[in-house]
């Protein structure tokens, strides 16, 4: 077995099959041998016989057509026994002549020249003077019976010519017809189920094999399926040499240099180098495949490979339409939903505002406290409506980050500000590196991280505890960190909590398990990460990775 | 705070929520504004020419048509002041508000004080007052006609830019400069080619204006937005 030749380029239009010498390009050395499948192998060169054997099986064997011709001999012969007193000894030869020409037309140029030589033996035995002695006296009688070889193998050539030419046609015939019909019925299914159905179906009829086709699938990693339809069962070596064809696009199995034990021919269905799956057909003939027949299994295989590949783009086509208008309803909902619920929470905020706004002086501690409760309760309920409507818009991918150059002291700077009521009770540290230069960041969503971090540490630790929130540059990393003393993450919560709707076992109840997970979903988003870990001298540290290889250019400005 | 304006200011309210009209109507008018309520775009523009109101509060979330294209409708031929009042809390949309030409926007929900301070803030702006030569805001002083800045009486030097940056937030004194409004105003460039000088530039004069330039108390940063020039209340 030689090594088998992978180079993919060449390769879907035309595959290199056995390389042991028996394989020729000359496609009229091989039409012959299309249609002599049940012959032994033929040695290329050997037209003549070839093109014998193509016609024998129209017109009968070999035999039966040089029976033909004794016959038609002796025919005439005695027809012309009948004549020849009336006509003359000259004419009977003509009535030979046209024997032989009629016969010609009829049968191969072995069967002719036998009727030639016959027909010479007994118009010269029997009908020229002397009679009953091969004796030719005259040479006009000479050049008679020479023309009757001439005549034969003349009309003759012609003939199998001729017949040549209408079997090329006719296998061009069978093949557009097989192409044909089976383009139509690719065109015409409807589900790639139908389609695989019918390119076997197609296929086990112009082949006269067995059939199986596999698919490609891609779970978890390059597969291949068996589909249904087939009628081969690949298993085993079958199996090995499939999954060789696919990792190569190259032909394996039978009759080729790879895995050539297996019963069947595996060829790859490839278009333009995406490969859509694979074929195998197990012929019932045991020769290698003609050049003709490779070529019509190449055209078929690409055919069957350009319509599976048409039907996966029209299916991609129809997802990304079909994607495009979830997402258009999900905005659409999105909107409504915000709109929906923060409505009435704008007016519960506004209302009580006004009621502490208008009534100061006569609400009583109490009420003013409840009041107080509501207002706090709304907030919440203004988060949560927001952590819900921004996981949502993650999920579906509508978060798209605008990465601008930033001040990440601004940034930070903004984030404390707006969780300072949230960490009122806490000690809360900034430690930010004096020379951070400007990052390249969506600065909404790294707010939205940064708060989430500090309001998370503000609802997980005890009150009187640090909060240190820094920023710092390593190794073109910008590094955020929430630091506190409270309890820390248990060790099995590490690695999920900041999936999304996790909370962690000992978590104090309240929490709903987004915000973490927004800060994930946010910092993944600008191509980041986010870390978390246990102090060595208690409490826990949550990092956020950004990448800042990028530095923006800075004014050259002369600052006292 | 509760004594109402001199002349009786009217406020218009385009909104389609009910409630949300009546607890505005209720908080304005108890601060000394007439106000008028609309409950459509179609509604609001149709309002604003009859009545030709001193300041429109107008809510994005409109069903009869984008609030967006409500604000382009009035700006053809008003300049009243508007204050965007949206629940969506999308940048993109205050950006294009105020690119719209919409003053300022408070986001819902909000507190009554803040929908105040906006509009009284807003009002201000677009009232045509006497050429202020000197502004005044916490310790900072600027004396526009001599080009000096000072901080708690202290002289503070600034280069050009920088200065124009200044210049320009008092001009604007109060309102929210979106990104693209001040690139396109200093550098006469695309947003996207010199926000990282904005921002360096920005820090600078935090640096040289506030009293601690890492809780900035003057010149505030509009997440996702801008920056606004806090005014003296």
């Amino acid at each position: 077995m030689k090594p088998a030749v992978t180079d993919r380029s060449q390769t879907y239009s035309r595959w290199q099959w056995s390389s042991d010498g028996k394989s020729d390009e000359n496609p009229r050395q091989d039409s012959s041998r299309g249609v002599s499948k049940k012959g032994a192998q033929v040695r290329p060169g050997r037209m003549s016989e070839n093109v014998l054997r193509s016609v024998h099986r129209r017109d009968g064997s070999p035999l039966s057509q040089y029976l033909k011709a004794a016959g038609t001999v002796f025919l005439v012969a005695l027809a012309n026994f009948f004549v020849c007193p009336l006509v003359g000894v000259h004419a009977t030869a003509l009535i030979f002549l046209l024997a032989i020409v009629v016969l010609a037309l009829f049968v191969e140029r072995g069967p002719a020249l036998l009727a030639a030589a016959l027909s010479a033996l007994v118009w010269d035995y029997f009908f020229l003077p002397p009679v009953f002695a091969f004796r030719v006296s005259h040479f006009e009688d000479l050049m008679l019976l020479g023309m009757y070889f001439v005549v034969a193998l003349a009309l003759g050539q012609l003939t199998s010519r001729i017949r040549m030419q209408q079997e090329t046609e006719r296998q061009r015939e069978e093949r557009a017809g097989a192409l044909y019909m089976l383009t139509r019925e690719l065109s015409e299914a409807s589900s790639l189920d139908q389609m695989v159905h019918r390119a076997i179906r197609q296929t086990k009829r112009a082949f006269k094999a067995e059939v199986a086709v596999l698919l490609e699938g891609w779970s978890p990693r390059k597969t291949l399926q068996l589909h249904p339809a087939g009628s081969l069962d690949v298993s085993g070596e079958e199996e090995r040499a499939a999954a060789w064809v696919l990792e190569h696009g190259q032909p394996a199995g039978r009759f080729t240099d790879h895995c050539p034990v297996a019963e069947a021919l595996y060829v790859p269905l490839m278009t333009s180098g995406r490969m859509a799956g694979v074929m195998g057909l197990r012929f019932t003939q045991s020769t290698p495949p003609t050049f003709r027949e490779r070529d019509l299994l190449n055209a078929f295989v690409q055919q069957i490979a350009l319509a599976i590949d048409r039907h996966r783009l029209n299916e991609l086509s129809e997802k990304s339409k079909l994607l495009a208008e979830s997402e258009r309803l999900s905005k659409t909902l999105l909107n409504s939903m915000s709109h929906e619920i923060r409505t009435p929470l704008a007016a519960i905020k506004s209302a009580t505002g006004n009621l502490v706004e208008f009534q100061e002086d006569s609400l009583s501690q109490p009420q003013r406290e409840m009041i107080a409760e509501i207002q706090e309760a709304t907030e919440r309920l203004n988060r949560l409506v927001g952590n819900v409507l921004e996981i949502s818009r993650l999920e579906s991918g509508h978060v798209k980050p605008r990465l601008h150059w930033c001040d990440v002291r601004d940034l930070v700077h903004v984030a404390v500000k707006e969780t300072r009521k949230e960490l009122a009770a806490h000690k809360l540290g900034v430690e930010i590196a004096a020379d951070l230069p400007l990052v390249r960041m969506d600065f909404v969503l790294m707010l939205q991280a940064l708060t989430n971090l500090l309001s998370n540490a503000a609802f997980h630790t005890p009150a009187g505890t640090e909060v240190v929130i820094g920023a710092r540059i390593e190794n073109e990393t910008l590094l955020f960190t929430v630091a506190d003393r409270g309890p820390g993450i248990p060790p099995e919560a590490i690695h999920r909590i900041f999936d999304k709707f996790y909370r962690a076992p000992a978590a104090r109840a309240g929490g709903t398990g987004l915000g973490l997970g927004l800060v994930k979903g946010f910092v993944e988003a600008q191509g980041g990460e986010t870390r978390v870990e246990n102090r060595t001298d208690g409490g826990a540290v949550f990092t956020i990775r950004l990448p800042a290889r990028q530095r923006a250019f800075i004014p050259a400005v002369t600052n006292p | 705070m509760k004594e109402p304006p001199a002349k009786q200011d009217t406020v218009l309210v385009i909104d389609d929520e009910v409630q949300i009209r009546r607890l505005l109507r209720v908080c304005l008018e108890r601060n000394g504004y007439l106000v008028i309520e609309a409950g459509s775009g179609g509604e609001g523009i149709g309002e604003a020419a009859r009545c030709n109101p001193d300041a429109v509060l107008l809510d994005l979330g409109l069903p009869d048509m984008d609030g967006q294209e409500v604000l382009k409708r009035l700006r053809e031929w008003s300049q009243t002041p508007v204050l965007v009042v949206s629940v969506r809390g999308q940048e993109d949309d205050k950006i294009m508000a105020l690119d719209n030409g919409a003053n300022d926007y408070v986001t819902k929900p909000f507190s009554t004080g803040e929908l105040l301070a906006r509009l009284r803030a807003a009002q201000r702006l677009a009232r045509p007052a006497a050429p202020v030569t000197v502004f005044n805001s916490g310790s900072l002083k600027v004396d526009l006609a001599t080009r000096t800045v000072k901080v708690n009486d202290r002289k503070v030097r600034l280069t050009a830019t920088e200065y124009a940056l200044l210049h320009l937030f008092i001009r604007h004194a109060g309102k929210v400069l979106t990104h693209g409004q001040i690139v396109r105003e200093i550098w006469s460039a695309d947003e996207a080619e010199k926000t990282g000088q904005l921002r360096v530039y920005m820090a600078y004069l935090r640096e040289k204006l506030e009293a601690n330039p890492a809780e900035p108390e003057l010149l505030i940063t509009e997440p996702g937005v801008g920056y606004r020039l806090v005014l003296p209340e």
